[in-house]
């Protein structure tokens, strides 16, 4: 026997798959289709197509929004290394420090600063950690606010599955980036990278 | 071909009638995804445009959203229709057939 209802999460990723709520006539007439009969199967593949043609027309701007993050990425690395080298230690903290524990590096901090920020940071890992995972994610958000609202009508949807997406694959890239930046650089990388 | 719906359609042009029309006449399964896709690309150079309707439960309260021909979008269909005219014209292999 048929559901009365269509699958709840075919319908969310459908209405989050484009900025603005530009999918919820379509949501909307698919729900409509489907109280006069239509299969699971079929509303899946409806969503299915939907979500493909949504990342199909929007790819030049993901692609756009991920090359950009990936070079943020590299560039950040490359300060804070250069400063590192330059044994500008203090200017090194102040300005990476957020961003580098953000992003789960404190064994990068020089060797003496690394007990007392270890002591320190046991108090604050519980707001850096979440800081770290959403840093990516929300340099993607504000990229995509940006390219689309002037050329948009409906505004971003902050709760879009697409920036979120990206900022997955870009937080899988980060890892082995480390040793790629030094020698794009061609600089000496730390010991403790 | 979505433009050609439109205009069948008049006042009740919306997702649902719009797809359901296209397979009627092409006889092909159509998705109301890439109509709708195919539908801003129309609104986007002006073609159409288009406004929020009426909610019904049955849409799980999601308005219809409605969709016009523009005066440069009905200027398009006759061109496109001029175009084809001209290059069906003198075709020695479709002579003689009837549609």
């Amino acid at each position: 026997m048929r559901s009365s209802k269509p699958p709840a999460l075919a319908t969310w990723l459908l209405e989050h798959s484009a900025p603005g709520g530009k999918n919820e006539a379509l949501a909307g007439d698919l729900l409509e289709q489907f109280s006069q009969g239509r299969s699971v199967t079929w509303y899946w593949r409806q969503v299915s197509v939907a979500i493909l043609v949504a990342f199909s027309k929007e790819w030049r701007i993901l692609a756009w929004a991920f090359v950009s993050t990936v070079g943020w990425e590299y560039l950040l690395r490359f300060w804070s290394a250069t400063f590192w080298n330059a044994r500008w230690p203090f200017a090194y903290y102040v300005f990476v420090l957020g961003l580098y524990t953000a992003m789960n590096a404190p064994e990068s901090l020089p060797p003496g600063w690394n007990d007392r920020y270890v002591t320190w940071r046991r108090g604050w890992l519980a707001i850096w950690r979440p800081l770290g995972i959403g840093y990516l994610t929300t340099a993607l958000s504000a990229f995509l606010l940006m390219a689309f609202l002037p050329a948009r009508r409906h505004p971003v949807f902050f709760g879009n599955v697409v920036p979120a997406f990206f900022g997955l694959v870009a937080m899988l890239w980060f890892a082995p980036r480390r040793k790629g930046t030094a020698k794009l650089f061609r600089i000496d990388p730390p010991s403790n990278w | 071909m979505v433009l050609l719906a439109l205009m069948r359609l008049g006042e009740d042009a919306y997702g649902v009638p719009i797809c359901r029309e296209i397979e009627q006449q092409s006889g092909r399964a159509v998705a109301l995804g890439t109509v709708y896709a195919a539908l801003e690309r129309l609104e986007e150079k002006d073609l159409v445009f288009s406004e929020l309707g009426e909610s019904t439960p049955q849409r799980g309260g999601r308005a219809k959203r409605y969709f016009r021909m523009t005066i440069k979008g009905l200027r398009e269909v006759r061109d496109a229709r001029t175009a084809l005219i001209n290059l069906w014209r003198g075709l020695e292999q479709l002579e003689g057939e009837r549609v």
